[in-house]
């Protein structure tokens, strides 16, 4: 079990899982509750499929900051030879930011932009603003996504 | 270009020429007529003139245009014509559109059958659903071939009923037959909700019959209306059915012989739509007994044609006159080709109202180059750019598409400039190598710095564009106040933080950095000194200098917010590398695998640009919107509106 737990793979691959897992579940989040808003605006008025769907799709963002931040991850992993605990522990917390942040993000993402899908079933012209007001909530998301980034940098 | 200059138009005519002028006025498609009602509610103006009260006509003619779009609807079920990818409104020439007006008769009979034999195809179809229904009621009883209106002989009852699913007919049968020997039972069919009984019995033993069938909740059938067996009934409804089918297609056929009057009833339409506008226009002008009052803007540039066409036609007092400095009129935008491309970003955000100078000509490079560098593949940007010229040059499109079309063709071209510069080609890693520039992927940390540069770019273009506005409106001293000492404190603050970006070697940049200190120094002092030259007292004054320093904190968040032109660009360069090592793991050892990795090759990148795409786009208007517009756009235009020719379905040729 020591040996396990010194090895840095170890580390590394549970900081992938942390990066995509979490920043998924955000995600999914997310887009459910957009997604559920938009099904409602959408049983009054069809022809708003368009921007409703562009709404929705803007908390999956956070997922695919985890997708690439974990991807990257695996490709610094080789199981057959022992990685540094050092080395490890960078790519441990360099899932983390990625991981966390997009989990909140993602779901307070997604009520902003339900929000928005209920002002744009009463003011069609709104699109705009209520694309703006969702990425607000996206910016720490991005933040998150650079940090995860420059951190895995660190690890050669 | 900019914003059109309005001038002011009023008019005074002879309520007999009204309809007239404002027909003139729709064919040149100039003025924009301005409501009047408020006007009369002023004692003064209320006295002397009235609104022309014609909802009732505007209503009419809408419930007009409702029935002729339900026929148009109707018979498009019927069009032949080919339609393409993007439609546009068919050229109609001026005689066509005058025949059919005049033939309107005509056209209504035509509107007026379709609507009645819309009605009796919702008949025959209801009719259908019934015997449809009656059949479904009768199937079980398909094997029962006694007579399903006879309710028994002198002696006996004859009796139709059911049972729940989950009774146990054998023992109601045996149970029957030991209570009342004198009957006779039998199970005609079963389904999965209930058994069909058929029960005869002496009438002497009604009572008993009755307290054992109910036992097991048995209830009576409603056969009684049917005459004959349920076999002969279920022939006799499938063929009023058929016949019915017949009567249907032989009234579509009857409306499929209108198909050819759908482009008439469109081009009615859309004489009904203009008759309309023309009505509503009438609505908002004020009117004395004989003559009207109306208002308008006009743009500058079109108003000597319209004063010389109106005053050649009609006898009125028609008055143009520059717009009051402070007048706010409505907003018309006219750019060049390349910056009116992003007008409707800048539409999305808000007008720019009259004081201020049109900021598309500005926003279309800083937009375009953002998004390339967020999509930052340049084979995504070829396809872009590829794909929006086919269309452009194939189809013929409305205005608005066509603008977002070059915007796209535009931001493609952008993508692939930051694809040569960058090396991103489909995320092949061999042409990394190509890149121009350097390699996004092998050093992003380069890459956020120069984020950062373009953002302190944008930012201080956007300040420009403000001391710009404060130059046309004359007021110099705003210039270094609200905009040169910014400057100054900015380029301090930037110089300050040089050592903390990646790239910069911290040894060679000490002397900026000193004099970052004194600028930023500077800087404070003098916008402490003027930031609250607005508030009247001294302690006001020096808390707003003071406050206004928060915008420091503000610039920083600005500048960090650049930081997304490297994550999604970094985001959609690694995904398209990942989308390539996944379908190369497969392998080509066989044909299956071949096309499997063709496959992935082709749904993983059409995603990735898809996705990707989609936060260049409003991710670059983002920044517009918030970094850029905020330091200096005030907005809040209303869009020009034009008394014109407003056609849904044809556009005419005089």
């Amino acid at each position: 079990m020591k040996e396990f737990l010194t090895d840095g793979n170890f580390w590394a691959i549970l900081g992938a899982t942390i990066a995509f897992f979490v920043a998924a579940i955000g995600s999914s989040k997310g887009v459910g509750i957009a997604g559920q808003a938009g099904a409602g605006v959408l049983t009054e008025d069809p022809g708003k499929f368009v921007p409703v769907m562009i709404l929705e799709a803007l908390a999956s963002t956070q997922a695919i900051y985890g997708f690439v931040i974990a991807f990257l991850t695996i490709g610094k992993i080789d199981i057959s030879t022992a990685m540094a605990l050092k080395d490890g522990f960078v790519l441990f917390f360099a899932g983390i930011p990625v991981g966390i942040v997009g989990l909140v993000s993602g779901i307070i993402q997604g009520k902003v932009a339900a929000a928005g899908i209920h002002m744009i079933a009463k003011r069609p012209e709104g699109l705009g603003r209520a694309i703006t007001l969702a990425l607000m909530v996206e910016m720490f998301a991005i933040l998150a996504f650079i940090i995860s980034f420059l951190m895995l940098g660190e690890v050669g | 270009m900019a914003i059109v200059n309005m001038n002011k138009l009023s008019l005074i005519g002879l309520k007999s020429d009204k309809e007239k002028i404002l027909e003139t006025f729709m064919k040149m498609g100039v003025v924009e007529v301005t409501d009047l009602k408020e006007e009369m509610s002023s004692e003064e103006w209320g006295k002397l003139v009235s609104n022309e009260d014609n909802a009732r006509e505007i209503s009419e003619l809408n419930s007009k245009l409702d029935k002729i779009s339900a026929s148009i609807e109707y018979l498009s079920k019927f069009d032949k014509r080919k339609k393409g990818l993007f439609s546009s409104k068919r050229k109609v020439s001026i005689d066509d559109y005058n025949t059919v007006v005049k033939n309107q008769d005509k056209l209504w009979k035509v509107i007026d059958d379709i609507s009645e034999y819309d009605k009796k195809l919702s008949n025959l179809k209801s009719e259908i659903n019934k015997n449809t229904n009656l059949i479904l009621n009768l199937k079980p009883w398909e094997k029962l071939d006694i007579l399903l209106d006879m309710a028994g002989t002198k002696e006996t009852t004859v009796l139709t009923g059911v049972v729940p699913e989950i009774v146990n007919t054998d023992r109601l049968g045996e149970e029957l037959s030991n209570e009342v020997p004198e009957s006779y039972f039998e199970v005609v069919s079963k389904d999965r909700e209930q058994s069909y009984l058929l029960v005869i019995y002496l009438n002497s033993k009604a009572e008993d019959v009755m307290r054992v069938l109910k036992q097991y909740g048995f209830s009576k059938s409603s056969l009684e209306k049917f005459s004959g067996t349920s076999n002969e009934n279920i022939k006799s409804l499938s063929k009023s059915i058929k016949d019915l089918e017949n009567e249907i297609s032989s009234i579509e056929e009857k409306i499929s012989s209108f198909a050819d009057y759908q482009g008439d009833l469109e081009i009615l339409h859309d004489y009904i739509l203009v008759e309309r506008d023309r009505k509503k226009a009438a609505g908002i002008t004020l009117n004395t007994n004989d003559s009207f009052f109306l208002q308008g803007w006009v743009p500058e540039t079109s108003a000597n044609q319209v004063k010389e066409v109106i005053e050649k036609k009609f006898d009125c007092f028609l008055e143009i006159t520059e717009a009051g400095e402070d007048e706010d009129f409505p907003i018309l935008l006219v750019n060049k080709d390349f910056a009116s491309s992003v007008e409707s970003i800048t539409e999305m955000y808000s007008l720019p109202n009259r004081n201020e100078v049109d900021p598309n000509a500005i926003t279309a490079p800083f937009f375009v180059l953002f998004f390339g560098l967020m999509l930052g593949d340049g084979g995504y940007g070829l396809i872009m750019a590829a794909v929006s010229i086919f269309v452009l040059l194939k189809f013929k499109l409305e205005e608005d598409t066509k603008k977002f079309m070059k915007l796209m063709m535009y931001c493609g071209f952008a993508t692939m400039l930051w694809g040569a510069l960058l090396g991103g080609w489909f995320g092949i890693e061999a042409l990394g190598k190509t890149a121009l520039w350097f390699n996004l992927t092998d050093e992003p940390q380069k890459m956020l710095s120069f984020s950062l540069l373009f953002g302190v770019i944008h930012i201080y273009a956007g300040l420009g564009v403000k001391a710009y506005n404060l130059y046309r409106q004359k007021k110099y001293l705003d210039i270094i106040f609200d905009v040169f000492f910014w400057y100054v404190m900015f380029t301090g603050f930037a110089l300050f933080l040089l050592p903390y970006i990646p790239i910069v070697d911290k040894e060679a940049v000490t002397g900026l950095v000193r004099l970052g200190k004194y600028l930023l120094v500077i800087g404070a002092v003098l916008l402490i000194l003027t930031q609250g030259r607005h508030n009247k007292n001294i302690i006001g004054k020096i808390i707003g200098g003071v406050s206004s320093l928060y915008d420091l904190i503000g610039f920083l968040s600005d500048l960090l917010s650049y930081s997304r032109l490297l994550a999604l660009g970094l985001a959609s360069s690694v995904i398209a590398a990942i989308v390539n090592q996944l379908a190369l793991m497969m392998g080509f050892s066989n044909i299956l695998k071949v096309v499997f990795v063709v496959a992935v090759l082709i749904f993983g990148h059409l995603f990735n640009f898809a996705i990707n795409a989609l936060g260049a786009y409003v991710h670059s208007s983002r920044l517009q919107y918030i970094e850029f517009f905020g330091k200096f756009y005030e907005g809040g235009g209303t869009a020009f509106e034009p008394l014109k020719v407003n056609t849904k379905y044809i556009n005419l040729k005089y």
